[in-house]
């Protein structure tokens, strides 16, 4: 048998026919979780963040504390991944420990968080092209940008995931050799710090506790780290799924820490002084990202826009695939009858092999909550939070399941073995701190938002779910097996 | 594979020939049969246990759960009907075993 075939029988397993169009390799699966982690537009977005929070002590010591522990959790979802290679991902996991309402709410946390996510990149997205075009960033300018974007990236999402893939596998060229040359070009030709420069704890907004504000200055690396879902995601388009998935996840934040860790060092060692670099304005009196302030001052004003203009290319690349991800998430529930208007939004175009109904809705959504809240920072706190939330329930719940014996780790084909359990509850208790830093000042609108947001799927679940969606139907089958016999 | 309309149906007259002979076999033996949004469902008392009987038009295959196992059952062109294909059982067939040995008595429908 083909290898290929040999997915669609694995697929079939649960219940589910080949509909979507399996060409995916390890590295195309990898590249897409790395695009949307971007360590690109995370510098250059978040550096000024955790600069102002720890000083050069929060890129030093900050980031690999981050990297590593983010890394339990991917290896946490990559073992569980490898136990359910499907386009449905966290909501399968969770559907099949823990039952059809966690398995719906992981869901829409994650569809929700992916949405935001997407709505947040390519908002930013639009801030920075709009300079690059000669335009005024005026409100309108901004919605037409950011709605010409996301268009762009539905038609490429709707002609195939083919296309979405050799762009991914681009963007990791792109965001790699954009690191090597700025690392380069700052390691050579620019004044540096001292070494000991990278160990001073310095907090420049008035914290008295420098502990706290370290952990709070974590949230860089935390709010660059999401989206390696996407690797689980395509797990019904990627071949061998039950080993490249899973790897997918993992080296795509291990990959990610490393190159980011090394443009973090090398920007921090250019800085001139910082507080001149967090106080940053252009000629019109806006303020301009730390990272492009650096890059200004050490290297010359070419260099600031070179690196703006890799970072644009960086959020661009990172939207496109935040909706391929979004859009199977959206698919996998649909198809089990878990979303309104299910056998409309579960259909997948013939010609494309793609989810085209779902692509175009996340599309729409996307440039409905903008154009309706007209608040990007409300939809933006949310995605990181739910995402977490969506990434560490199904972790729990296998931990749950494997305290009891459930058969589910032997079918992982990538697996952490013994250290599996320990490994587990070290990402379940980072998750719950992460998770909680997340909400807490300055950044308590997260918390908000996400209140909101749970009220409204309780709600929701209980009015209108809870009697329709039973959960996927191969998971009920399970059940049904164990409880046929007494 | 067989086209979704061709599916659903075998399925359905399959599904309907067996809820018929359970029926009738339902008094003799003691156990209760429910047939609902496209399921058949068997149900024991003594011991307890529910067995279900679903078609799973994705993958054009009926789906059993049994004696906590579950069987697979995908249409057979040259039969001309459901076959496990690890037994080559009809889905009949492997539903009379399977309730024969919940009750520890030969069943035939």
């Amino acid at each position: 048998m083909s290898p290929v075939r040999t997915d669609q029988e694995d697929l079939r397993r649960f219940g589910y026919a080949q509909e979507l169009f399996r060409s995916m390799g390890g590295f195309s699966n990898f590249a897409i979780s790395f695009s949307i982690i971007s360590i690109l537009t995370g510098a250059v977005t978040l550096y000024g963040y955790g600069l102002e929070m720890g000083g050069p002590l929060e890129m030093t010591l900050g980031w690999p504390l981050a990297t590593l522990f983010t890394l339990t959790v991917a290896a946490s979802m990559a073992e569980l991944c490898s136990a359910y290679p499907t386009a449905g991902a966290m909501y399968h996991w969770a559907a099949d420990l823990g039952g059809s309402g966690a398995g719906w709410l992981v869901a829409w946390l994650n569809i929700f968080g992916l949405i935001a996510a997407q709505a947040g990149i390519n908002y930013s997205c639009a801030q920075f092209i709009l300079p690059f075009l000669g335009m005024a960033s005026t409100p309108r300018n901004l919605l037409l940008m950011f709605a010409f974007i996301l268009i762009t990236q539905g038609v490429l999402n709707h002609w195939g995931v083919r296309l979405v893939a050799i762009l991914n596998d681009l963007s990791v060229t792109v965001h790699i050799a954009g690191v090597v040359i700025l690392v380069a070009g700052l390691l050579f030709l620019a004044p540096k710090q001292p070494v000991n420069f990278l160990f001073q704890p310095i907090n420049s907004n008035g914290r008295g506790f420098y502990a706290w504000a370290f952990v709070l200055g974590l949230l860089q690396a935390q709010w660059t780290y999401t989206g390696f879902d996407a690797s689980a995601h395509m797990a019904e388009e990627t071949e061998d799924p039950r080993r490249h998935a899973p790897w997918g996840i993992v080296l795509s934040v291990a990959v990610s820490g490393v190159v980011g860790y090394l443009l973090l060092i090398s920007l921090t060692l250019a800085i001139r002084q910082i507080p001149g670099v967090l106080a940053a304005k252009d000629a019109e009196g806006n303020a301009i990202p730390a990272v492009i302030a650096i890059l200004g001052t050490a290297l010359g004003a070419k260099a600031g826009n070179a690196m703006a203009a890799l970072a644009s290319m960086a959020m661009w690349f990172c939207g496109l695939s935040c909706i391929t991800s979004a859009s199977r998430a959206l698919f996998a529930l649909a198809r089990d009858e878990g979303t309104p208007w299910a056998h409309l939004l579960r259909a997948v175009n013939p010609r494309h092999g793609t989810p085209a109904p779902a692509i175009w809705s996340i599309v729409i959504a996307s440039i409905a909550a903008m154009v309706w809240t007209k608040a990007v920072p409300i939809v933006t706190s949310l995605s990181t939070v739910a995402l977490y939330l969506a990434y560490i329930i199904p972790v729990w719940l296998g931990l749950r399941a494997r305290r009891a014996r459930s058969a589910w780790p032997a079918s992982a084909v990538w697996n952490l073995g013994r250290f599996g359990p320990a490994i587990n509850a070290i990402a379940i208790a980072f998750a719950v701190f992460i998770c909680f830093v997340l909400i807490m000042p300055p950044n308590e609108l997260a918390g908000e938002t996400l209140a909101g947001l749970l009220i409204a799927l309780a709600i929701l679940y209980a009015v209108a779910a809870r009697n329709r969606y039973k959960g996927p139907k191969w998971s009920r089958h399970e059940v049904a097996v164990r409880e046929s016999n007494v | 594979m067989l086209d979704e309309q061709d599916f659903k149906k075998h399925a359905d007259e399959a599904l309907t020939s067996l809820h018929r002979a359970l029926v009738g076999a339902a008094d003799d033996y003691g156990f209760d049969v429910d047939f609902n949004a496209g399921a058949l469902g068997i149900e024991f008392e003594d011991p307890p246990a529910k067995f279900v009987v679903s078609p799973n038009t994705p993958v054009r295959q009926i789906w059993v759960s049994a004696l906590a196992k579950s069987y697979k059952l995908d249409w057979d062109v040259v039969e001309n009907a459901f076959i496990h294909s690890e037994s080559g059982d009809t889905l009949k067939e492997l539903i009379e075993k399977v309730i024969s040995k919940q009750l520890k008595e030969e069943v035939s429908l």
